[in-house]
């Protein structure tokens, strides 16, 4: 409790014998069109609510059915893309066939150069592989490698083939020695005449 | 008594589901008792009417929140009428924050309430400044404290307090001069 003077508890004495206004009815009507304006308001958004929901409710609806034909449309989608990569798969096959039948001619061409031409390249190749088999070595401690190496020397053939070469003459590249014709120390130039003049051979 | 309080709990019964005849009997039954309060804190009758308009579509609009185990329906209606009153005197004018630490409280020497009328003082409170016509009328006639003043008002305690010393004051040299 508050203390007080004794001049304001008469004030708040004699305040509660205050005579009112009549206003009962005047105030009650505006009081009324207040609330039916805020009843209105409220039906208005009841309505606007409902017609929400009905909205919301038919989108649900037609989400649901988007949603499933949606979901069908991708399995068939990735029905298809299985079956096409199923197919896929078969078909390389075939064509690494079909293409390996061309390579093979290509490398027996390949073999065959080799054969006919020992050249130099191959024996660096070989020289590059016992300078890769000698660092290999000397960085491993194994030294039977080392002894290993100079037997697979390819050199040596390379060598002999060299030796084969010379002998054959450089005009005749085939290797196969054919008899000769016509009667020894003759050769075909000693057939043939030779033309001092226009006319000599009447002579 | 309680006669008249059963029939306003049925009447509250009757507002909670909206019936605009059980609203409008409730209005008249409390019609008295909340006019008094809102009278306090109008400058004139259409400010009052204007506060208890206000006031009571509150009352009707959240009449589902009373619960009648919390307290009195006069209680409960008596406080919406007091804000909404506090609410129009902050619309006339601001309240001014001052910091003070004591309010000296003026001399009273006689009672010379006593031969002027309620309508007389009534008019003498509505010369305040509104702020301190509110505290005065919150501290003294409706029994607020200055913590619940200054919380009604959004105000330091202090201020509160100084609203009052001023109020008396002044009441004091009007009341003298009527005199």
């Amino acid at each position: 409790m508050n203390n007080l003077l004794p001049y304001e508890e008469q004030i708040a004495g004699k305040l509660a014998e205050l005579p009112l206004p009549n206003l009962q009815d005047a105030i009650w009507s505006r009081i009324e069109n207040m609330l039916d304006a805020d009843d209105a308001l409220e039906g208005n958004e009841i309505e606007e609510e409902e017609v929400i929901n009905e909205v919301a409710g038919n989108v649900r609806k037609i989400n649901k059915k988007t949603i499933a034909l949606l979901i069908i449309i991708a399995v068939i989608i990735s029905l298809i893309l299985v079956k096409k990569q199923k197919n896929k798969q078969l078909q390389p096959r075939q064509s690494e066939i079909i293409n390996i039948v061309p390579q093979q001619p290509v490398n027996i061409k390949q073999k065959e150069s080799v054969l006919v031409k020992p050249v130099l390249p191959d024996i660096q190749k070989s020289r590059l592989v016992l300078v890769d088999t000698i660092q290999q070595a000397n960085n491993s401690f194994d030294t039977s490698v080392r002894e290993i190496t100079p037997v697979v020397n390819p050199p040596v053939a390379d060598s002999r083939v060299k030796m084969v070469t010379l002998e054959i003459p450089s005009s005749k590249k085939d290797t196969v020695i054919k008899k000769p014709k016509g009667v020894p120390g003759i050769s075909d130039s000693d057939y043939k005449l030779k033309a001092i003049a226009k006319d000599s051979i009447t002579q | 008594m309680q006669e008249n309080a059963a029939e306003i709990l049925s009447l509250i019964d009757g507002c909670k589901k909206r019936e605009r005849k059980a609203q409008e009997l409730l209005y008249r039954t409390m019609y008295g008792f909340a006019m008094n309060v809102a009278v306090r804190y109008a400058r004139d009758e259409a400010d009052a009417a204007d506060i208890m308009s206000h006031a009571f579509v509150k009352i009707f609009k959240s009449i589902s929140n009373y619960d009648s185990s919390k307290g009195s329906f006069y209680a409960w209606i008596k406080k919406i009428i007091i804000r909404e009153g506090l609410e129009h005197i902050k619309g006339r004018n601001q309240f001014e924050e001052i910091e003070i630490e004591d309010a000296e409280l003026p001399s009273v020497t006689n009672n010379t309430v006593e031969h002027i009328s309620a309508k007389e003082i009534m008019l003498l409170l509505k010369q305040l400044p509104p702020a301190t016509h509110a505290v005065f009328v919150l501290y003294v006639i409706d029994g607020y404290n200055h913590r619940e003043i200054a919380a009604q008002l959004q105000i330091s305690e202090g201020t509160s307090k100084w609203h009052l010393s001023e109020a008396r004051k002044k009441m004091q040299k009007k009341l003298s001069v009527k005199i």
